[in-house]
């Protein structure tokens, strides 16, 4: 367990030199609070600069707290997907293309270790991000619009994140078996874009695909339910990364270290 | 214009200007420390100065060189 400990240390060291662990968070929360502030003066922006016509009357209904905050994921899934897999598409393949990676299994490290902690490194700076933002997108929302639960901001992120894990689970994968930044980053962005869409096109026969989290996501916000199919959803996605993660491990021994 | 500098609500917005100048000083310094960006370093140093929230990201995530 101790060569875990130093290989995940390893890990965050270098998003700490590279600003990751920083720059990722501001990100998410710039991108969770834009929404609340932009929603709120909207109004008013659009009075300012709209260039609208003297006396034109709009009538905008305010969106409640939960429908701004469902927004806020939206845009996670979007924009925030994008930055993650864009900062994490190198993980593996950079370090093979430098020799770092050759350099590591020299030592007696075990090839699912490496791989593990590379995703442990992942996981942590993907969730910590993820809550940061979404606090401060909270902390906004009822500042500005409405107080929403806590127990629902705690159960939507929650749900939310076995999304992002699977997200970075993917990208992980590619990173191992190809090389190129540019390439890992076009291919992963399109299979996710691909499965939401499938999911989003085909809703009744996709109800186990991890892309449904978004949707069961949104529903506990608005609701505080829970859909019947969403225990089936999460069991298949649990079971999805593990078996991305196996198939990493095996393809990664596969692989020559040095390219 | 006096009048609309003061009804700006500063207690919701410093925090989201203090946190793009964050961004935009993380951005520059790694910009500048670089020995090499994808690029021309002084393109780097103008777009994460003009342009937002979106100049520093879009250099933290294609304008450096890894290795």
């Amino acid at each position: 367990m101790t060569q875990w400990t130093v290989l995940y240390q390893k890990e965050i060291t270098e998003m700490v030199r590279n600003y990751k662990i920083l720059w990722i968070p501001i990100v998410f929360i710039l991108l969770g609070v834009m929404q609340p502030v932009s929603s709120y003066y909207m109004p008013e922006i659009l009075d300012t600069f709209g260039g609208l016509p003297e006396g034109t009357i709009l009538e905008m209904p305010t969106p409640t707290g939960a429908e701004v905050l469902m927004n806020v994921l939206s845009n996670y899934g979007m924009l925030g997907v994008l930055i993650l897999v864009l900062s994490a598409m190198g993980v593996v393949s950079e370090e093979r293309q430098s020799g770092v990676a050759a350099m590591v299994m020299i030592k007696p490290v075990s090839y699912s270790l490496y791989i593990l902690s590379k995703w442990a490194g992942l996981l942590t700076i993907t969730l910590v991000s993820l809550f940061i933002g979404y606090v401060a997108s909270w902390y906004y929302t009822s500042l500005l619009i409405e107080t929403v639960a806590f127990e629902r901001i705690f159960q939507s992120v929650v749900i939310y994140s076995i999304w992002l894990v699977f997200v970075v689970t993917l990208t992980l994968f590619f990173s191992t078996i190809m090389k190129g930044n540019g390439s890992v980053a076009f291919v992963t962005i399109f299979v996710i874009f691909a499965i939401s869409t499938v999911t989003s096109l085909l809703g009744k026969y996709m109800k186990w695909s991890p892309a449904t989290m978004t949707e069961h996501t949104g529903q506990v916000l608005l609701s505080g339910k829970l859909d019947s199919s969403f225990l089936l959803a999460f069991i298949i996605t649990i079971a999805i990364i593990i078996v991305v993660l196996i198939a990493t491990v095996q393809l990664f021994k596969r692989k020559d270290l040095l390219e | 214009m006096n009048e609309l500098l003061n009804g700006i609500p500063w207690g919701a917005f410093a925090p989201i200007i203090v946190l793009q100048l964050i961004l935009m000083f993380i951005a520059l310094v790694s910009c500048i420390k670089e020995e090499k960006t994808n690029g021309p370093k002084w393109l780097w140093v103008l777009v994460i100065l003009i342009i937002g929230i979106i100049g520093p990201v879009l250099y933290l995530v294609v304008g450096r060189r890894n290795d």
